[in-house]
């Protein structure tokens, strides 16, 4: 218990501090920051170990809210979930930290930065671990305020602004989803709680399981679920939310790193697994996530492929990847999903910070194109992005090789029509990040003399999170192997992770794919990538300055302008609602508003001529007077009688 | 205790003939014990106790219905927190200025008459003090505002109010002569019930008389433009304070009364209330004057709080209650706020804004919380209960009403931040780099707002529990009469 206090409390202590005192800390204040996420990935530790030989417990704080049934207490759920979540966020949480000292040392609002990052860090762990939908909107609300300041902390910058300011408004779409979805759940199973709805949903499923009609009707769990899945829409960037997130990238690259990559954007697939058994009785849910899924993951890959911004690359990808899991939940692969949640939170951490320890080097340059050769300036950072490269890209026995390799598996036995889809956009993601790859490291130096002379490797602040992160993005597959590799680690988070209770109560899985078909998908997986991988290296690695710079038409400029998705949404969108503003403003207020009042005010016109005439500076003693009158009128009641 | 309801209007008529030198601080001191006071009490209000210790019941002026009967409930009390809490933010505003005696005169009057509004359980003295209230807003309006036509907007304010004071009495007149009780008492009205017609028509008199104080869209023309043209003391009482009259007249006035025979009045009102609000937040997203902005934002914000009246549910009141309270403060440091940067910039108009942060990055700051707790549904901010629990009552009502409302939780962000991101973010701007330094007298009283927006975020049940019972009163009314 006093585990879990120290844990949410610590960053929220790191964050008042660095609030009020950041100036004056200076560069201490990252190493506070740091501390305090450390000491909450250490009481998380801890609190996982009592989950893996207790199990779930529950840790009330107070009562939040009290409305006549309807009973919302500030309480958080540690469960096999959350508390891998748990781990997943302050763990990496604190090597991003680690790595901010470095990278913002040179920043004057590095106080606000780490007070903003620790704010973060809080808001996910409420976001993860509430044992009911009013906690878990407590920490969704949270980290998309922590995401706007942070997107928007060099607030001179206008278009950084406006980028924050985007990401919140888009994020509130997905909300109003969500908190459609919280009131569905009030109004038809009069309960919030987590747990309380999964036994509710566990009863429908069991029901039916046995053929019989579950208590509520279908439609309800497709209407609860759905409102839900369009919260996750927003938050993990999916179609037709999903413009935010490429923009966001005006945030300093730790942000990005943490949030809009590993934590912040994962909470929507978290949502979905948390209740897993609602979602399973709603088989049209189920149906959209899967389109919708693939859709944001081919779009996005495709996108990627023609972006020069290095972050904006990884951006798109992490809409792809994301898409990816989404694919997986579609299908009912919730612990795959999962799996890919975590690898994907190392090796995209790890490569957002290598782009970030690429642009330090550079200067401050983003644009790939001005990069080149940067292999035996900057070592270390080119060995460790390699390996996220590899990792993403599903080279064989990486992390993201298994857990891409399982959600293929479940995608074929799903349906071999949708792993073709999803082994394209695995394809588009493999050449997209060679050639990120390629054209930052290998090649020629296209930038400036300046840059060059100024080119250099990280301090060991920096570089220490980007080893240990490569190390994660090559063994975190160990976390769960696939059944062919057998063993005692086969399967082992899937299983671990099956005990909570929405997993628990779902239906097992009936077909498995046999062992020749899991094998014959690996290869092809690991075949795609060997030819894929090493063609689009040896065609960018070939490329001159003047291809490169080559202005794009047809398709390819298309897909550099991001097939023009912004601009529609501000022609469909932002445009009619300003004309809508302006016209309530300038037609309907003056010809239907004021009318009621000219009307009104012809008729009582003698009455305001009067009173204008009446108006000659006695009117202050006239009130002296009334209230003089009230007084005594007021006394004598009270005293006489 | 009582004394506690006389005593503003004492020192009101100390301030009216007070000399013009001393009046200021006399005010400050006056209204800022008056506000430790109605905390006291709002700290010792026990539920179980319904009308509390501030009861006083007197018949005078016999056989016409008058009566001084007096009494603080759950809902009431916190109005009169309110009420001293706004009176105090508008002395606090008032301190950079030269404000004669008349105005302090005024600011206190208007405080006892909205004590008396919050107060009254008789009709007759419930409308006395509804147009006592009206009087000194008047004068502020008319004395000190500015800005082109300003006699043409008094004029339109000054009628739109009157008449629609003028229903509310016949309303009022109309309950005694049909029930042919011929009593103003609160308690005698109840065991009455009107009926048909009559019934229609005295619900539909209040709604026009009170909605036109809240307002009620399309009953708002007179607002925007009496935001713009009132010193920002007069806007601060009549967003802060004035607009609560009409919701609570509603509360205490027309929901007791009302049986299911009224449905599509409440699904009337209910849909105006919410064309109200997505129409005011629209309107807000592209206004350049800020309190432009703030008037169409305060008409959006109650709309959402009437619409949770109509709903007749539990939560609706509950969060009735607790956004009456929580608009109050917040509108008032939304307001406070602007009237810093036009006091410091000279200007109120946001394409001459931009910077302030890096000018003043504590006063921005504290304006971001503040910001954050008026934008709907940000939990940890006193923003998040009220406006949640009133979402989820449309909601329970209709759902399409609810999506429709809870729109406004994405346009509140938009017009909110764009304020924040144009005054405050970006480069300074040329009116901006002359920005005069925030006092920390500003920044305190500002701070003290910030506070308030996150503790009663944090932990909102301390109010929930006060206005519980008022809510609870009105439920069981309505489900008595209901059945």
């Amino acid at each position: 218990m006093i585990l879990a206090k120290i844990l949410i409390l610590s960053p929220i202590v790191g964050f008042l501090i660095n609030l009020i005192l950041g100036k004056k800390l200076g560069k201490a204040s990252g190493i506070l920051g740091t501390v305090a996420v450390l000491i909450s990935f250490i009481c998380a530790i801890f609190m996982y170990q009592k989950v893996v030989s207790d199990g779930a417990y529950e840790v009330p704080f107070f009562t939040w809210m009290h409305i006549s049934t309807l009973h919302i207490g500030f309480s958080l759920w540690v469960d096999e979930l959350s508390s891998w979540m748990m781990l997943i966020i302050t763990g990496i949480g604190t090597l991003i930290h680690l790595y901010s000292i470095g990278y913002m040392s040179h920043d004057k609002g590095i106080g606000r930065f780490f007070a903003y990052l620790n704010l973060f860090i809080f808001s996910m762990l409420m976001l993860v671990l509430g044992g009911n939908f009013i906690m878990l909107f407590v920490g969704w609300e949270g980290v998309g305020l922590c995401s706007y300041l942070l997107i928007g902390f060099w607030f001179k910058n206008v278009e950084y602004g406006h980028a924050a300011r985007k990401a919140f408004i888009m994020n509130r779409i997905g909300d109003l989803g969500l908190l459609m979805g919280l009131f569905l759940c009030i109004q038809n199973f009069g309960t919030i709680n987590f747990n309380e709805i999964n036994s509710i949903a566990a009863g429908d499923l069991a029901l039916k399981a046995s053929g019989q009609l579950g208590l509520y009707q279908p439609y309800i769990y497709t209407a609860i679920t759905l409102c839900l899945f369009i919260g996750a829409m927003g938050k993990s960037a999916q179609i037709p939310l999903y413009t935010w997130l490429p923009d966001a990238m005006a945030g300093p690259t730790p942000v990005s790193a943490l949030i809009h990559a590993a934590t912040m954007v994962t909470a929507g697939i978290y949502l979905v697994v948390r209740n897993a058994a609602l979602f399973e009785l709603a088989p049209f849910t189920l149906n959209t996530i899967l389109v919708i899924g693939m859709a944001t993951s081919i779009l996005g890959a495709m996108i990627g492929l023609f972006q020069n911004d290095i972050k904006k690359v990884l951006a798109y990808s992490t809409v792809s990847q994301l898409g990816l899991m989404f694919v997986a939940l579609g299908v009912g692969a919730y612990t795959s999903a999962m799996f890919h949640l975590t690898t994907h939170a190392f090796f995209k951490a790890l490569l957002f910070l290598g782009a970030g320890s690429v642009i330090h080097a550079m200067s401050g340059e983003q644009d790939i194109l001005r990069m080149g050769g940067l292999r035996n300036k900057i070592k270390l950072t080119h060995l460790t992005f390699a390996i996220g490269t590899l990792a993403i890209i599903g080279a064989p026995f990486m992390s993201g090789f298994f857990s891409k390799d399982e959600i293929l598996e479940k995608l074929y036995n799903h349906s071999p029509v949708v792993w073709g889809f999803a082994l394209a956009s695995a394809a588009i993601t493999i050449i997209y990040m060679v050639r990120v790859y390629t054209l930052t490291f290998w090649g020629k130096f296209r930038g400036s003399q300046e840059q060059e002379s100024h080119l250099h490797e990280s301090p060991s602040s920096m570089t220490l999170p980007l080893i240990i992160l490569a190390i994660f993005s090559i063994f975190g597959g160990l976390f769960n192997l696939p059944h062919i590799l057998g063993g005692g680690l086969s399967q082992k988070m899937a299983y671990w992770l099956s005990n909570i209770n929405s997993l628990k109560v779902l239906p097992p899985h009936t077909s498995h794919l046999s062992h020749s078909t899991e094998i014959m998908l690996m290869l092809i997986a690991t075949a795609v990538v060997l030819v894929l991988g090493s063609f689009a290296f040896l065609k960018f690695k070939k490329q001159t300055n003047d291809q490169l710079v080559k202005p794009r038409f047809g398709f390819s400029l298309w897909g550099e302008k991001k097939f023009y998705v912004d601009e529609l949404y501000h022609n469909l969108v932002v445009k009619p609602m300003e004309s809508m503003s302006d016209f309530c403003f300038y037609y309907v207020e003056h010809y239907f508003i004021q009318p009621i009042v000219f009307g009104s005010t012809r008729l009582f016109y003698g009455v305001g001529q009067l009173l204008r005439t009446a108006q000659n500076g006695n009117i202050e003693y006239y009130l002296a007077y009334i209230a003089v009158a009230v007084v005594i009128i007021l006394t004598s009641i009270l005293f006489v009688f | 205790m009582q004394l506690i309801l006389i005593l503003p209007l004492i020192v009101a008529l100390v301030a009216f003939f007070m000399p013009n030198k001393l009046v200021k601080e006399f005010s400050l001191a006056f209204s800022g014990s008056f506000f430790l006071l109605s905390l006291y009490v709002l700290f010792k209000y026990d539920p179980l106790n319904y009308y509390n210790f501030i009861y006083y019941n007197e018949t005078f002026l016999v056989g016409t219905g008058g009566s001084l009967h007096i009494g603080l409930d759950s809902i009431g009390v916190m109005m009169f927190a309110l009420t001293n809490f706004v009176i105090f933010y508008v002395n606090i505003m008032a301190w950079e200025k030269t404000y004669t005696r008349s105005f302090y005169g005024c600011v206190f009057l208007m405080q006892f008459a909205l004590i008396g509004v919050f107060a009254s359980l008789n009709a007759i003295l419930f409308y006395f003090f509804w147009e006592l209230a009206l009087l000194p807003i008047y004068y502020i309006v008319y004395k000190w505002g500015n800005g082109k036509e300003l006699n043409k907007t008094f004029v339109r304010f000054f009628i739109y109010t009157f008449v629609g004071s003028l229903f509310i009495l016949a309303a009022f007149i109309l309950f005694a002569v049909e029930t042919k009780s011929g009593s103003f008492e609160i308690t005698e009205m109840a065991k009455n019930s009107l009926t048909g017609k009559t019934q229609i028509l005295y619900t539909i008199f209040l709604l026009i008389g009170f909605g036109v104080k809240i307002p009620i869209f399309p009953l708002h023309s007179w607002q925007p433009s009496t935001y713009r043209k009132a010193p920002a003391e007069g806007t601060v009482l009549l967003s802060g304070i004035m607009l609560k009259m009409g919701l609570f007249g509603l509360l205490r006035w027309l929901v007791p009364f009302q049986d299911d025979a009224l449905p599509i009045i409440q699904k009337v009102v209910i849909i105006l209330a919410i064309i109200g609000t997505v129409y005011g937040a629209i309107i807000a997203l592209r206004r350049n004057d800020l309190k432009l902005i703030a008037a169409f934002s305060s008409l959006s914000h109650v709309g959402l709080i009437t619409a949770g009246i109509f709903a007749y549910k539990f939560v609706g009141f509950q969060g009735v209650a607790f956004q009456m309270l929580v608009h109050g403060i917040n509108i008032v440091g939304i307001l406070y706020i602007f009237d810093i940067i036009e006091r410091s910039t000279g200007t109120r108009y946001l394409s001459d804004l931009g910077g302030i942060s890096s000018k003043s990055p504590l006063f921005s700051a504290l304006t971001l919380i503040i910001i954050i707790g008026t934008i709907a549904v940000t939990p940890l901010t006193n923003g998040f209960p009220g406006e949640f629990l009133l979402l989820m009552s449309v909601f329970l009502y209709n759902p399409i009403l609810g999506i429709l409302a809870g729109s406004t939780i994405i346009l509140g962000a938009a017009y909110l931040l764009r304020v924040y991101q144009r005054a405050f973010m970006g480069e300074v701007s040329e009116h901006v780099s002359n920005f005069k330094a925030v006092s920390a007298f500003d920044l305190t009283a500002l701070g003290f707002i910030a506070l308030l927006v996150l503790v009663l975020g944090i932990y909102p049940q301390f109010i929930l529990d006060i206005s519980a019972n008022g809510s609870q009163y009105l439920t069981n009314l309505l489900e008595l009469k209901n059945n």
